[in-house]
């Protein structure tokens, strides 16, 4: 399989089971895993930018679709995939300018991969949420269910890569 | 011209950005303004089979909860039958001052009161077949009190310990119960006989009258114990001895007593009452 049907399968299997499962898990009430966010992570980072804009707009926009939210989970994913490359850049410590390699568990140590999807899944669920709440009433909930969600997405996303990808060490 | 090519060919992933952007924007102001928006009409087509196949899923998951909101409302219904009170609407009545409230309407007495409880063990195969409910005597429940499902007549509870009770089932030889065909409107004895467990037999009904098969079998409501029009079967086969003169009917129990949960205990609020004057009725003779 190359690799643009690999991304594909990967993009229809993850917006299904969000859609089907974590769609409908409602934790303590507010907590909803966005699983999906794993196929963005994992979009390989040489295409086009604007092609790029234009799959995290489709992928955001089912979403949207099945949860009734038109534009909000399509414009949280956009900002996913413009921060994308500049906090790679920031995070790396030996600052490569041009870094084409997405990080996964294999090239990545586990701290890195950790600060690094925590920081990715923040980003997008600040923007989901607050324009979902689109107010800064209650702001202390609004804040619980940012964290909340961060954390549960971020530990369910680094489960399925470190399940499913193998890390293999380049040279020990 | 051709600067203005490369200035859109060099930004173009800047301007589908703030193009897309805009659109997340116009669809979001949309959803917060307008309930009937174009775009939600549209996928429902798309979305509405996938949700009715997930929800059909997930509702399993939330059965027992639904189960226990039916059996409470179940019950409520089941207290405020007219069966359960002593005196109905009845104007005649109501005019004696003692059965009237303030504003001259007629004062209900209750005659019959239910409990819900769980079956948490079940017999059918034995030749003695008894129940467990999940309620005793902390619960309110007594020695001969009876037992029905939503189809129909289970048992008498037997036997009462602090939080659990044992009843006897309708499958037990012991078990008789007084009960009328309609619409013949005669009196027979319900009893049952080893063997078959969904159904129970009437008998002593007299030979002349018209009794067909699917006539239904309530209880009358005589022993005190169940309250009268309870449903307990239809008669399914009509047997007679050469040298009787009462027929022997076949009755298919309304209750499926494989899948008995929820049963409704039923308490006679007069009870020691009527026995009491049943008592002294004997002693006479």
């Amino acid at each position: 399989m190359n690799r643009a049907t690999v991304n594909i399968v990967r993009f229809f299997v993850l917006l299904a089971l969000q859609v089907l499962i974590f769609n409908h898990i409602h934790l303590f009430g507010f907590i909803n895993p966005n699983v999906y966010l794993l196929a963005l992570f994992l979009l390989p980072l040489d295409i086009p930018r604007s092609a790029e804009y234009a799959i995290a707009f489709a992928t955001g926009l089912v979403v949207d679709i099945f949860q009734l939210t038109y534009g909000i989970h399509a414009s949280a994913c956009m900002v996913f995939i413009l921060l994308r490359p500049y906090l790679m850049y920031a995070l790396n410590v030996n600052k490569k300018k041009n870094d084409t390699e997405v990080p996964i568990p294999g090239k990545k140590d586990f701290r890195w991969m950790l600060v690094y999807t925590l920081l990715m899944s923040l980003s997008h669920q600040i923007i989901m949420t607050m324009l979902e709440v689109f107010s800064f009433r209650q702001f202390h909930h609004t804040l619980l269910v940012i964290f909340a969600n961060t954390l549960f997405t971020t530990l369910l996303i680094l489960c399925l890569e470190y399940i499913f990808i193998p890390t293999k060490k380049q040279n020990l | 011209m051709s600067n203005l090519l490369a200035f859109l060919k060099r930004y173009f992933h800047v301007l589908t950005f703030i193009g897309l952007q805009i659109l997340c924007m116009v669809m979001i102001s949309h959803t917060m303004n307008y309930s009937g928006f174009a775009i939600a009409r549209a996928t429902k087509v798309l979305t509405s089979p996938v949700n009715r196949m997930c929800y059909s899923i997930i509702r399993h998951f939330n059965y027992s909860k639904e189960n226990q909101y039916l059996t409470q409302q179940n019950l409520e219904l089941l207290n405020a039958q007219e069966g359960n009170f002593l005196i109905s609407n009845d104007s005649v009545m109501g005019v004696e001052g003692n059965y009237t409230d303030s504003l001259g309407r007629t004062k209900r007495v209750r005659l019959y009161e239910y409990t819900s409880a769980n079956v948490i063990y079940n017999t059918i195969h034995k030749k003695n077949n008894y129940l467990m409910i999940d309620k005793g005597s902390e619960d309110g429940i007594e020695p001969d009190m009876s037992v029905l499902s939503a189809e129909g007549v289970v048992g008498v509870v037997s036997d009462v310990s602090k939080h659990f009770s044992t009843v006897i089932s309708l499958l037990h030889p012991d078990c008789q119960i007084s009960a009328k065909v309609q619409p013949a409107n005669q009196l027979g004895t319900i009893s049952w006989r080893y063997g078959d467990p969904a159904s129970v037999y009437l008998e002593d009904i007299p030979e002349h009258l018209n009794i067909n098969e699917g006539d239904s079998v309530l209880t009358s409501g005589y022993s005190n114990i169940f309250p009268s029009g309870i449903l307990v079967g239809t008669i399914s086969e009509k047997s007679k001895k050469p040298t009787a003169s009462f027929l022997t009917l076949k009755v298919k129990l309304a209750t499926d007593f494989n899948h008995i949960n929820t049963v409704y205990v039923v308490r006679n609020l007069y009870r020691e009452e009527l026995e009491t004057l049943k008592s002294n009725m004997k002693e006479d003779e």
